[in-house]
């Protein structure tokens, strides 16, 4: 097993000593040279797709001509890519839906007898560059705790779906007492994680060997979970960052699918420009009911069911234009003063697409992906191959290059792409 | 030859290694030659690189090269079997090639699986499902709130979440677990102030509730009022009924009697009043008792376990609008409404239930240690006559026996209790210094793994592994204190003992986890949330309707199992269980009052054996739609246990189209026509149309609803409710299997489906056999599998005879 450095020395290796999170600081090093400015990631999933025809163009390239869709992205137009003939292959599974479980994955036919999730290339990049924050990464879910980050063997992180939870994690400064019992509770956590490998090694003399498969993995996960109780002691010791902003109000409606995705959405910029934590993923989901919006009087996930009738296409249509307007109003929101003077949008790579390509027959084909932001090289709709799929991997893998992390490879990538 | 070329992959190596060294040669090259004919005459055709079939067997290994191999020839043996394969069109094999090639692949397929056996037991050692951690805290402590919150979902490949090869193991549930087991242990040591023991929630007295007396409609009010002390409702809102907010808080986690009086308010048919528990900060919601109330006062009671950041309220459902279909916002003020309401008298709060203080579950963490008020009352603090760590040492005594499920050596004790010894030498105190062991045993692998310890010499397991196996089979729990004597006098795994133990455990409540985890995962109720149907076409679907729902099927099984009946009543029973509301949603008279009983069904009922269950429609919906596709392979793989292939891949699939001119059966009708979908959806899509009967939320539909265009009104009948649907084209609910058998409805196909009780009975004992042990029906145990079926056939296959089986066969006994 690889024990990653711990922050400590990262943190020592790297002459920093100051107190973090000050943006300035990260990107000056104590000899006075400027560092580049760190890369970003922030990765938006809308669970139940996109209406193709209203928002991939007819004419590719950078005079391609705007959509319905994409009008509402009107102002950002020079800041993302619109991406067509991109898939995952093999994803048919057990429910069709099962596809939200490999979207950030790749893993094949999700959800069939021995299927196991492999690594999420949100987490892969925080594996990379999530040792130098506060939070390795943020996973965000607009309803429950489904997430779509999985940790290299296959297992959910839990996401988080109440922003005031998130939110008094991040920013808010617990009592000096809170401080010293949970400085406590980690200790106390040490000892007995040690115990508990005394006691597998004692298990494990007795055990065939051929029956310490699980025991095995639960010894190497402690070690696992020793580092990253480690690296949260660390951060302890050090105030979280103040920002200017009251706690926001959990949204307990689920109907109210706007007002919860938005909710999540504004407190990205807060933890981007904190430093809190460099790699996000956020899950819409499909199962807040009849969303609260005008002219919309059936279920989100019903309406994806369309059945090509115009009037619930209409009414489909409202709930995503909702969706794009948030994502529309976040990008705002990311365009912001950052390190060296650049904007936040500039550093901040986000992924917003889904898991399915056309909703009402839960094909997993030719997905709506959007990449704006990270200074790529954007204004462009490009179109690959509708019926054979360019695989999506092959975007992950140049978007993981181009935030300076070393992959050849990602899932079931055949190379890169342009972008 | 080209027909194995022996690949092997660099992660087979091991085991092909493994193998190798067992059994210096399995298969004589002679041997598979039969196999080898049927192959070049039969299949090759058809299954080589060139053809659009998942199987190439140009490029198949033999069956001892890989696991894959090895899985890929079980598929291709059971599919001979069945005559599946070779199609009948193509060229069909005499009997005699058929019955070689199935006689030899079958020596082989078992030879092979039993040598991995011998070298790796049937089942690995796997850690607790989060359900049976929770319910493992919940034992050993004496608690009860919400456990399996902190660790992450299992694996959902459709298997039970016992099963040791999908269990996941990750830094990810190392700190779950750390969380799950300090939040558990915050439960059980409650040292605050004795509390009140009865309080009254005074709604209508409530200074909280008067701000909603007086608000206007648009600002939330309006919707309640006052009648001297009564408080009449007419919607049962989370936001003013609150108790929370009303005065009425728990201040300590324990059982709670709630004590309801209340009537109907002005009702022109009965009402349910109903308790919801909410949390806030765990983002959860239940509805945990509902009655039925008529314009006669009526006093109920229900205990419940509530945490501190819980909240209740009473609330109201199936309540008509006003005759003139005014609802109450547009009907003001409050008490002019003339819908209907409830009207509430009395809400009463006992608890928590305790015999002494603090609880008897914080006295039995610590035994020896007396307990009293500190100075300023506000809370308890121990009494010592030992030292601190002799006090801790025999709190570690008392509970790590019970969490190992086995004797626990003084080493043992030893060790953990000196955990303390750095806490204790820091000052920090007894409670939080003993704190630290106790954590320590509830995240022990002891506690956390069941370990396949076996007997000195012998396959058999330990009495103390059988004993846990047992308990976690048919309690989800840790085995109480008899299992444990049993196991350390030795004699659990005397036949009659055992037996015995068999028919105590299912009488125990506790049985009730097992069947709650069973069948939420068999015939998947834990998805009964996964998708909601539009509450314009399907407004009887509400809280009150989904509980009784989830209880039918709950109950049914329960009491199959309880009266041992046959296994056929799993599909075609002449009685279920019902209550009021479920009754009138099936259209069946005479059951009065919310308690769910036995009701013997009409011969012409759509009902009987689960799938005519309201649960089974709703989980195989898509929210508001259903489709025979779903509902197909819903019976074809946890019924019959026959799951049909995936599609292949990049085949497109069929877009679903409701403008009204063609429905999904025509759509599906391209299923028949193509070639490579026929093949398997002539099985999928027949069972799916019998179901097609049943509407998203269960009840028996002659039309479709359809929703377009339509404004709500309301909708006369035995209950008023406003509705936005027309009824649409008729529901179509023939077919013909592929065995040719011609169905009208559900019964017919029903009656279809009971000439497969043998197959239903190998199904249900298959998985009964998985979840017991955590192990997948492997191809060598398809034999035991045989011989249990045969010595049930006579009387049936009846499902308490089925669950005695498992218990005593080689497979639960054995690693």
């Amino acid at each position: 097993m690889q024990t990653p450095l711990s922050r400590r020395t990262a943190l020592k290796a790297s002459g920093i000593t100051v107190a973090l999170p000050l943006l300035e600081s990260m990107s000056i090093a104590v000899d006075g040279t400027q560092h580049p400015p760190p890369k970003r990631m922030v990765c938006i999933c809308n669970t139940l797709g996109l209406h193709a025809p209203s928002l991939f163009p007819t004419t590719t390239g950078s005079n391609y001509e705007s959509t319905e869709y994409l009008d509402i992205l009107q102002r950002h137009r020079k800041e993302f890519t619109l991406f067509a003939g991109l898939s995952h292959p093999d994803q048919v599974g057990k429910d069709p839906h099962d596809t939200e479980m490999t979207f950030l994955t790749s893993a094949r036919n999700p959800g069939l007898g021995g299927f196991r999730n492999t690594i999420s290339i949100d987490q892969f990049a925080a594996e990379k560059i999530g040792n130098v924050t506060r939070y390795p990464s943020v996973s965000l879910s607009s309803n429950r705790k489904k997430s779509q980050s999985f940790t290299r063997n296959g297992v959910m992180i839990p996401a988080d779906d109440m922003p005031s939870q998130v939110y008094t994690k991040l920013f808010l400064r617990g009592s000096q007492k809170e401080i010293r019992q949970q400085r406590q509770r980690l200790a106390d956590g040490h000892s007995i994680l040690d115990s508990v490998i005394e006691q597998i090694r004692s298990i494990e003399r007795t055990t065939p060997s051929t029956d310490k498969r699980q025991l095995e993995q639960y010894f190497d996960s402690i070690r696992v979970a020793e580092t990253e109780l480690n690296n949260s002691e660390v951060w302890l010791d050090r105030p979280k960052p103040s920002v200017q902003t009251v706690t926001p109000e959990n949204i307990a409606d689920p109907s109210d699918l706007v007002g919860r995705v938005r909710s999540l959405l504004n407190l990205i910029p807060l933890i981007l420009q904190t430093d809190s934590s460099r790699v996000i993923s956020v899950v819409i989901q499909s199962d807040h009911g009849t969303p609260n919006i005008d002219g919309v009087s059936d279920g989100h996930h019903p309406l994806s069911h369309h059945g090509r009738d115009p009037e619930r296409i209409a009414q489909l249509k409202i709930i995503e234009m909702e969706i794009l307007t948030c994502l529309s109003d976040f990008l705002d929101g990311l365009k912001q003063p950052s390190e060296n003077g650049s904007d936040l949008l500039e550093q901040t790579s986000v992924l917003f697409g889904s898991n399915l390509g056309n909703a009402n027959a839960h094909d997993p084909r030719n997905l709506p992906i959007i990449l704006a932001g990270g200074k790529h090289k954007h204004g462009r709709f490009i179109q690959h191959n509708k019926k054979d799929n360019v695989p999506l991997c092959n975007l992950f893998v140049s978007l993981l290059q181009s935030m300076g992390i070393e992959a050849d490879r990602f899932g079931s990538s055949t190379g890169t792409i342009d972008m | 030859m080209r027909l194995f070329r022996y690949l092997l992959r660099k992660y087979f190596v091991a085991w092909a290694y493994l193998l190798a060294t067992n059994m210096p040669c399995v298969h004589a090259e002679n041997d598979f030659h039969a196999v080898e004919n049927l192959v070049q005459t039969a299949c090759i055709s058809c299954h080589d690189a060139e053809t659009e079939t998942h199987l190439n067997l140009n490029a198949l290994d033999k069956p001892d090269v890989s696991p894959e191999a090895f899985q890929q020839w079980v598929l291709i043996f059971d599919r001979i079997q069945r005559r599946e394969m070779p199609p009948p069109d193509s060229f069909v094999p005499s009997d005699e090639a058929r019955h070689a090639a199935l006689s030899t692949l079958k020596k082989e397929l078992s030879q092979i699986n039993k040598q991995a056996r011998k070298q790796n037991g049937r089942v690995p050692s796997r850690r607790l499902s989060r359900r049976e951690y929770e319910h493992t805290l919940h034992d050993l402590l004496g608690i009860g709130g919400e456990i399996a919150k902190y660790l992450p979902p299992e694996d959902e490949s459709g298997a039970f979440d016992v099963v040791a090869t999908n269990q996941e193991m990750s830094s990810v549930h190392v700190k779950g677990f750390l969380k799950a087991a300090e939040a558990a242990l915050d439960e059980a040591i409650e040292l605050g102030p004795k509390p009140n023991m009865k309080r009254e929630l005074d709604y209508a007295n409530s200074r909280y509730m008067q701000m909603w007396f007086e608000r206007p409609v648009r600002r939330g009010g309006g919707t309640v009022f006052r009648d001297n002390d009564d408080l009449i409702m007419f919607r049962g809102e989370n936001y003013n009924l609150r108790s929370d907010a009303n005065g009425l808080r728990f201040s300590t986690p324990g059982r709670y009697r709630i004590t309801v009086t209340g009537s109907a308010y002005q009702p022109r048919s009965s009402v349910t009043m109903s308790l919801k528990r909410q949390n806030d900060i765990q983002g959860s919601s239940e509805l945990f008792a509902a009655w039925d109330v008529t314009e006669k006062m009526r006093t109920v009671s229900t205990i419940h376990y509530f945490r501190p950041d819980d909240y209740f309220y009473v609330s109201a459902d199936e309540l008509e609008p006003a005759p003139d279909g005014k609802v109450i916002y547009n009907s003001q003020p409050a008490s002019e409404f003339r819908g209907e309401g409830v009207r509430v008298r009395e809400v009463l709060v006992e608890g928590p239930l305790e015999t002494t203080w603090p609880p008897r579950r914080t006295r039995s963490l610590f035994p020896g240690v007396e307990w009293e008020p500190t100075v300023n009352k506000r809370s308890y603090r121990p009494v010592t006559t030992k030292s601190h760590y002799q006090h801790i040492r025999d709190a570690v005594a008392a509970i790590a026996p019970r969490a190992f499920r086995r004797p626990v050596t003084k080493k043992e004790i030893t060790d953990l209790a000196n955990l303390a010894i750095p806490s204790l030498k820091a000052q920090r105190g007894f409670l939080a210094s003993a704190r630290i062991p106790l954590t320590a045993i509830l995240i022990s692998p002891h506690t956390l793994f069941l370990t396949n310890d076996l007997q000195k010499n012998k396959s058999k397991l330990t009495d103390h592994a059988l004993a846990s196996r047992l308990s976690y089979f048919l309690w989800r729990s840790p085995p109480d204190e008899e299992l444990l004597r049993l196991a350390n006098e030795g004699r659990l795994s005397e036949p009659s003992t055992l037996s015995t133990q068999v028919d105590r455990l299912l009488a125990d409540k506790k049985n009730q986890l097992f069947i709650h985890d069973f069948t939420d995962q068999w015939f998947e109720l834990d998805q009964i949330d996964a998708t909601t149907p539009d509450i314009k076409l399907y407004p009887e679907y509400d809280d009150v309707l989904r509980r009784a729902m989830l209880a039918e099927t709950r109950e049914f099984f329960s009491y199959l199992l309880k009266e041992n009946l046959p296994i056929r009543n799993l599909i075609d029973s002449d009685f279920t269980f019902l209550n009021r509301r479920l009754a009138e949603h099936y259209d069946i008279k005479g059951v009065f009052g919310e308690t769910m009983r036995k009701v013997s069904l009409d011969a012409s009922s759509p009902r009987g054996g689960i799938l005519g269950h309201a649960s089974i429609a709703k989980v195989t919906a898509n929210g508001s739609v259903t489709t025979p596709v779903k509902r197909g392979n819903f019976i074809l793989t946890h019924v019959l246990g026959l799951p049909p292939n995936p599609p292949p891949p990049d085949i497109a699939t069929i877009e679903p189209d409701t403008r009204g001119t063609t429905t999904i059966r025509q759509m599906l009708l391209k299923h028949q026509s193509v070639e490579t979908c026929a093949r398997c959806h002539q099985h999928i899509d027949p069972p799916g149309f019998a179901m097609e009967g049943f509407d998203p939320v269960g009840t028996y539909r002659q039309h479709y609803r359809i929703g377009k265009n339509m404004k709500q009104s309301l909708q006369p009948g035995l209950r008023v409710k406003r509705v936005g649907y027309n009824l649409g084209p008729r529901v179509n609910t023939s077919g013909v299997t592929v065995e040719g058998d011609v169905f009208r409805n559900i019964r017919d196909y029903r009656n279809l489906l009971c000439e497969s009780t043998k197959q239903i009975a190998r199904n249900t004992l298959s998985q009964l056999i998985i979840f017991a042990t955590g192990g997948d029906i492997e191809f060598s145990d398809r034999d035991e599998v045989e011989r249990i079926l045969s010595a049930t056939q006579s009387d049936g296959y009846p499902l308490r005879s089925l669950v005695h089986h498992v218990v005593t066969s080689p497979l639960f006994r054995n690693q």
